[in-house]
């Protein structure tokens, strides 16, 4: 009687969570009917930097892991992509295009991460930093193939199934492309939910907390970092893919430690510590980016302001914050999971 | 018999934290491990969880060799440890602390893609675990909103949770306020009693390692001094001029 | 001469993991601000010789002005430090790695654009102390003097610190806080002006470090990035905390990117970071075999 009971609980909260969620893509679906396509644009930009933050926060945030050169991730994925358009355009289909972006970048994950995980944290740190900007070197310097810091130029794709003649870029990606964004960022969000409400996503949490005595009640440790590593990376990557399709065009800079230093920003700036904090921190960097660049050009500046307050006083970032602050938000909080257990009790006596 | 000890050796450089140690239990045994400080009692746990390897010397647990297993496969085989200063998950809730230990020592950690809440069966146990150990009421707080000697029990529930035959605590009321002790101690050695479990517990206090433990032994510079019946044993006149000091 | 390149380098690294080593060592600090220090050093310094020399009245007295631009660099590079410390700084020590990690980035973040709104996006060059110092010559071979100063100096500062931390009552002092903070605040030490003097002298090392490499170098804008990496390794692989270590990994890694240089000079880009890469590739533990980090 209990099991069913705790099983319609769960149900009820899941419930909860999926009207929230179908309730936020019906409002994505409206906007470009109310708002003029400049903001389709800033808010497809924002959907791609958002999937790169979820998937470097399972590595920051729920196993505990800080990378100084996640940027690496992203410029495969975007360079993936630009490779293909300018070197192979016969299959420069989306579909192909991005399915090859997220396996190169799981690949490399897959490669890198057996020599990263096996150093200490401040070491990982400094590695993948090394990484990264190794790649941004490579990029500069096979000039022929990558056209180094001229950067390529992505054009719209193929889409198999589907046929697309003579539309601006903007056209395009305000009238379709906005659409597959938003489709593609609501599975992903789902996949991270489920990988993070899983049993491997409280192993890795309690990898993140204590790994030694993770290690102790039969975690393997090395393995778990290893997957989410993987994990994060692919996300990054496909998130890489994904923006530069928006952005029309790709350079080296997305593999610069500054673009690295970004992504950990904009984790860190929703708050690293929730689920939704890095999608909420990559709305508003994408907000910031464009609006500072009006009235400043001192971009690192700002962002070091911001990330030295937000470490020192809100681990938990923004979305933390306003966690705190508006506590309905949140699908459910301690107070109220307490109030219903005790009422459930209650009704159970 | 489930744990057998043969001449167990640990130096550090001239310090010999175990110094040719042997002794034996039984199942459902619980066994008291007293001495001074720097006796050797923290090594000899070490030793026994797989922490350090001997310099010397053998263990057997239920007919194996696991002298120099690793933690991770003493752990399958049912030998769990709590630790003396509390080693917990402090970013995930009590229940959760629980939870994942039953995952992870049932081998249930690969599974990705569905919720943890949803496997019922494992909440529930959990939910009993926490209930043997008068934590159930607290299942969604945080650890660090627990007191102390919640906090402690805490880490034995983790080990606990990991179905063990035989349990391992490091001073489980250290840092615990005396009038609590024997509280704690009661849920302790009520769920150790209630699974049957093997147990060594290293306690300085000799009063709760008297109304516990069905044997001592007394360990003084990383050798074996007495081991019999707790009555017996502190009786002994060469014991009570060595604990002399420690005991209230 | 590639050894003597690479020992110079070895010897800047040497005084920036120096800075590292004792912040973590007695404050448990991962310090990357240690980096703004070396950038500040070099913009200070190099600004101070290039204006200063500009006046046709002062050129004559060039080897002075030399120097006291370096000196003048180390104490405002110092004194940024002591400033930043009593402000920002003492609110790092107690919060976990990555945090640390995160707000001392933050802070290198903010000093790179200081830097740029001070000095601009232009290199400043102050060649004068490395070419008035001339060369020496030794059996046909032609050493840089400026390099040999440079050596000797990080030499004898290594020296000084140790003497200061193993045969001083000051020293004393330091390696108490560093064993344990409680314990040294129990005997009635202040915890809070050995953390403070501590962070001032790596200010000090880090400034230093990059006044010296100004004439060779000059300072431009994200000239702390490759130094910090390397200093970093050096500091981490020798043994947080242990001199000696820092001392043969500074050198072995001063060295390392002076031959590569030499061999390869078309990878000076990524060269830095290939070294790291593959130090940390092969030896996981560091260069020493210690666990750092």
């Amino acid at each position: 009687m209990r099991l069913y009971i705790n099983y319609i609980y769960e149900l009820k909260k899941l419930t909860k969570i999926l009207m929230t969620l179908i309730i936020f893509i019906f409002i994505l679906l409206i906007l470009p009917h109310i708002l003029p396509s400049y903001y389709i644009i800033f808010i497809s930009y924002a959907l791609s930097f958002a999937i790169a933050s979820l998937g470097f926060n399972l590595l920051l945030g729920y196993t505990g892991l800080l990378s100084f050169g996640h940027a690496v991730f992203f410029a495969i994925g975007a360079y993936s992509v630009a490779l293909i358009a300018r070197y192979l355009p016969n299959i420069y289909y989306f579909e192909i295009v991005i399915l090859i972006a997220l396996i190169s970048s799981a690949l490399f994950a897959a490669l890198i991460g057996i020599i990263a995980l096996r150093v200490s944290e401040a070491y990982f740190a400094i590695l993948m930093l090394a990484v990264s900007m190794i790649i941004y070197s490579l990029i500069l310097k096979f000039y022929t193939i990558t056209r180094g810091s001229d950067g390529l130029p992505v054009p719209i794709p193929k889409f198999i199934g589907l046929t697309i003649h003579g539309i601006s870029q903007d056209v395009f990606i305000v009238k379709y492309y906005y659409y597959i964004l938003i489709s593609i960022f609501i599975v992903s969000l789902i996949i991270m939910y489920l990988i993070v409400s899983s049993p491997f996503g409280k192993a890795l949490q309690a990898i993140r907390d204590n790994p030694n005595r993770a290690y102790l009640i039969g975690i393997n440790v090395k393995l778990y970092k290893y997957y989410s590593f993987v994990i994060s990376g692919t996300y990054v990557g496909l998130a890489g893919s994904l923006w530069s399709i928006v952005n029309m065009y790709t350079s080296p800079e997305v593999a610069h430690w500054s673009f690295s230093s970004d992504i950990v920003y904009m984790t860190l700036l929703g708050g690293y510590t929730i689920f939704l904090g890095p999608v909420l921190g990559a709305i508003i960097y994408t907000l910031i980016k464009l609006y500072t660049v009006i009235f400043t050009q001192y971009w690192l500046l700002a962002s070091g302001i911001i990330i030295l307050i937000i470490s020192l006083l809100f681990p938990e970032g923004l979305g933390g914050a306003f966690l705190r602050a508006y506590k309905f938000l949140a699908p459910l909080t301690i107070k109220r999971e307490r109030k219903e257990i005790r009422e459930k009790n209650r009704r159970l006596r | 018999m489930i744990l057998k000890v043969y001449n167990l050796k640990k130096y550090f450089k001239e310090v010999r934290a175990v110094d040719n140690v042997s002794f034996t239990i039984d199942s459902n045994e619980v066994v008291g491990i007293v001495g001074p400080n720097g006796a050797g009692k923290t090594t000899l746990i070490n030793l026994i969880s797989g922490f350090l390897l001997p310099d010397d010397g053998r263990i057997e647990y239920l007919g194996h060799d696991i002298t120099y297993l690793p933690p991770h496969i003493r752990l399958k085989m049912g030998i769990a440890r709590s630790f003396q200063i509390v080693n917990l998950f402090e970013r995930i809730s009590v229940i959760d602390n629980v939870i994942i230990s039953i995952f992870s020592s049932r081998g249930m950690t690969r599974n990705m893609l569905k919720p943890a809440d949803f496997y019922t069966h494992v909440k529930e146990e959990a939910i009993k675990i926490l209930e043997i150990f008068g934590l159930s009421h607290k299942k969604d707080y945080m650890p660090d909103e627990l007191s102390e000697g919640e906090r402690k029990l805490l880490d034995i529930a983790i080990a606990y949770a990991t179905n063990p035959r035989l349990i391992l605590m490091d001073e489980p009321t250290s840092g615990v306020a005396t009038k609590d002790k024997f509280r704690i101690m009661d849920i302790i050695i009520n769920a150790i009693r209630a699974n049957k479990l093997s147990a060594v517990i290293v306690e300085h206090d000799l009063d709760i390692i008297s109304s516990y433990v069905d044997s001592v032994l007394v360990l003084n510079e990383g050798r074996i001094l007495a081991r019999g019946k707790p009555n017996e044993v502190l009786e002994d006149p060469l014991v009570k001029k060595t604990l002399f000091g420690i005991s209230r | 001469m590639i050894i003597i390149n690479g020992l110079y380098y070895a010897s800047i690294l040497y005084l920036l993991s120096l800075g590292l080593n004792l912040i973590f060592g007695v404050s448990k600090l991962i310090n990357l601000t240690q980096g703004s220090f070396y950038s500040l050093g070099a913009y200070i310094t190099a600004w101070f010789i290039s204006t200063m020399l500009s006046f046709y009245i002062l050129k004559g007295n060039a080897l002075l002005i030399s120097f006291s631009g370096i000196l003048l660099g180390v104490i405002i590079t110092g004194l940024i430090g002591l400033l930043i410390e009593k402000t920002v700084i003492k609110y790092i020590y107690n919060i976990s790695l990555e945090r640390q990690l995160l707000a001392t980035y933050g802070l290198l973040l903010i000093f790179m654009d200081l830097e740029r709104m001070i000095w601009g996006g232009n290199i400043i060059s102050a060649p004068q102390p490395l070419r008035l110092l001339g060369e020496l010559s030794i059996d046909g071979y032609h050493y840089s003097i400026y390099y040999l100063l440079i050596i000797i100096t990080a030499f004898s500062i290594g020296i000084a610190v140790q003497f200061l931390i193993y045969k001083t009552d000051l020293g004393i002092l330091f390696r108490v806080v560093s064993y344990d903070r409680e314990i040294a605040s129990g005997l009635g030490i202040s915890v809070k002006k050995i953390s403070t003097l501590t962070f001032f002298i790596s200010a000090l090392l880090g400034g230093l470090a990059g006044s010296l490499m100004v004439p060779i170098t000059s300072a431009s804008l994200g000239m702390e990035l490759d130094p910090l990496i390397l200093s970093f390794m050096v500091a981490v692989a020798g043994g947080l905390g242990n001199f000696w270590g820092s001392l043969i990994a500074s050198i072995i890694i001063g060295e390392t990117r002076s031959i590569m240089i030499a061999i390869f000079p078309e990878i000076e880009l990524a060269l830095i970071y290939l070294i790291v890469f593959i130090i940390l590739a092969t030896k996981p533990e560091g260069i020493l075999g210690r666990k750092g980090g």
